[in-house]
């Protein structure tokens, strides 16, 4: 690696990834080579960029929540469980308890769904066809969840609105739940089996110090990977987390191998957490009452506010600020996946192999949309 | 376990666990469903909040065709399909219930213009 630093540029090249490239989705590295080896990566962002936070200086709090959704495709959910927190922090509303427990359970869902797209696309990228099959089929059944609550199968369109939850859990989803959890948990054991693939893949690749993660602004699966025991849902719970008992996976390699099995236990937590909510969760409103119905004139009331969540990929913020108009006055969106795909991804890429530049970048759980957002 | 594995190969060959033969049989779309919409021009009351809401301004206020302006005097919603993100807040809206969402998801077409949807169409046949 230090060799590779050194050498002269004067016999390298350099190789252009992406952006439309569909191994790494809308999202281009230009990557500085020797042979076969990177000398250096230069992250290229911008051909996702959709200017959300423009956008939603112009609409409604309720219009925001369907526009939320367009963050990520992989976690609509869980942006707009991030929205819908800002504004109600902002109005001072406090959302039903039902809704809340409607709210974990969509969002802990979401991270399962999400989490096995991981499985798949980093099954993919290191050339395990199989693995992103079998990922894909078994997401389906989550998808047949939402779309019986929400109306859609990706986008929810604001089910997680300002106020509450757009909808009520119907009891056919409340019923089927504890199915589609059963088909979690063999998908789970699938991804457990004994493969060598992927650690002969993934073992000593794009290992990230504990020292690196933090100066470079790792959160998230990847964080915990290299050894620091972190989760936005344990150190400040939102909603109702701190009712529910769920371990925080932690392991000390800091590399994709670790990282992979890291996503893999938090599969089986979020399972967990999923259980407990559908058991204990209680009759009674779904949405507050001055929201039941859609209104064009709910002034946000002067301030700023800065809410942070757990999504499957990392920490997600989002920070609003107001002058007291119908529209919020600036929105600032922080994506997980900005660090780990600018920093964290040019840090690991140096001194890397190009073939296991799909390995590296996939091993990071990251999501092109909500880093250009 | 290679047993297993093969017998739950040749299981899935024949059993199809995840997949039907779509366009002889299909997955039945659930209640609630946010497709194309159903407009009630007879309900509706012209208060122009389903356009207010839209949060791709897909909706705009249109007057009725000439033949029929005598009956149906006001403005009504004419609805961009290719600019609708289906996302139900025209739905949720409404004081009359004059808007909904279907089930019907066959929108693909070959012609730009027939994504627009007048609001009298529903009742062109009278």
């Amino acid at each position: 690696m230090g060799d590779a630093a050194e050498k002269p540029l004067g016999d390298s090249y350099e190789l252009f990834l992406g952006p439309a490239f569909p191994g790494l989705g809308n999202f281009a590295v230009k990557l500085r080579m020797d042979g076969e080896r990177i000398l250096s990566a230069k992250a290229d962002p911008g051909y996702l960029h959709r200017g959300f936070e423009k956008l939603m200086e112009y609409r409604l709090p309720i219009q925001n929540a369907v526009l939320s959704d367009r963050i990520c495709i992989l976690e609509a959910l869980a942006w707009n469980l991030i929205h819908a927190e800002a504004v109600e922090e902002l109005m001072g509303v406090e959302p039903p308890e039902r809704a809340k427990y409607i709210r974990v359970i969509m969002a802990e869902l979401s991270r399962i769904q999400s989490h096995i797209i991981w499985y798949g696309v980093l099954s993919v990228g290191i050339g395990f066809d199989t693995g992103f099959k079998l990922a894909f089929g078994y997401r389906d059944y989550i998808l047949d969840l939402f779309e019986m609550t929400t109306g859609g199968r990706v986008y929810p369109a604001g089910y997680i609105c300002p106020g509450g939850v757009r909808q009520d859990l119907p009891s056919g989803v409340v019923k089927r739940i504890p199915e589609v959890l059963r088909k979690m948990e063999e998908m789970v054991d699938l991804e457990e089996v004994d493969n060598p693939i992927i650690p002969s893949r993934l073992e000593d690749v794009g290992v990230l110090s504990l020292e690196d993660a933090i100066r470079l602004g790792a959160t998230g699966p990847v964080l915990r990977a290299s050894g620091m025991k972190t989760d936005v849902r344990k150190e400040e719970p939102y909603e109702v987390y701190d009712r529910f008992e769920f371990e925080v996976p932690v392991r000390q390699e800091g590399d994709g191998y670790a990282r992979y099995l890291v996503g893999i236990e938090e599969i089986k937590q979020s399972i967990r957490i999923v259980k407990q909510a559908l058991r204990e969760m209680p009759e009674g409103d779904f949405i507050a009452r001055e929201f039941r119905k859609p209104k064009l004139n709910v002034r946000l009331p002067e301030g700023e506010v800065y809410v942070r969540n757990e999504i499957g990929r990392g920490e997600a913020g989002l920070y609003l600020v107001s002058n007291g108009g119908t529209s919020p006055y600036r929105v600032k969106i922080r994506g997980p996946s900005f660090l780990h795909m600018i920093p964290v991804l040019e840090h690991l890429l140096k001194g890397a192999q190009i073939a296991d530049v799909p390995a590296i970048y996939w091993s990071l759980n990251i999501c092109p949309a909500d880093l250009d957002r | 376990m290679t047993n297993g594995i093969a017998f739950k190969i040749f299981n899935n060959l024949v059993s199809r666990p995840m997949t039907v033969r779509f366009p002889h049989e299909a997955i039945p779309i659930p209640e609630g469903y946010r497709g194309e919409h159903e407009y009630f021009i007879d309900k509706c009351i012209s208060c122009g909040l389903c356009a207010k809401i839209c949060p791709n301004r897909a909706i705009e206020m249109v007057e009725s065709p000439e033949e029929i302006r005598e009956r149906y005097p006001k403005t009504y919603p004419e609805i961009d399909l290719g600019k609708c993100c289906f996302c139900g807040l025209c739905q949720d809206i409404c004081p009359k219930d004059a808007l909904k969402l279907t089930k019907n998801f066959f929108l693909s077409t070959f012609d730009k213009n027939s994504t627009i949807k007048p609001p009298i169409e529903v009742k062109n046949g009278e």
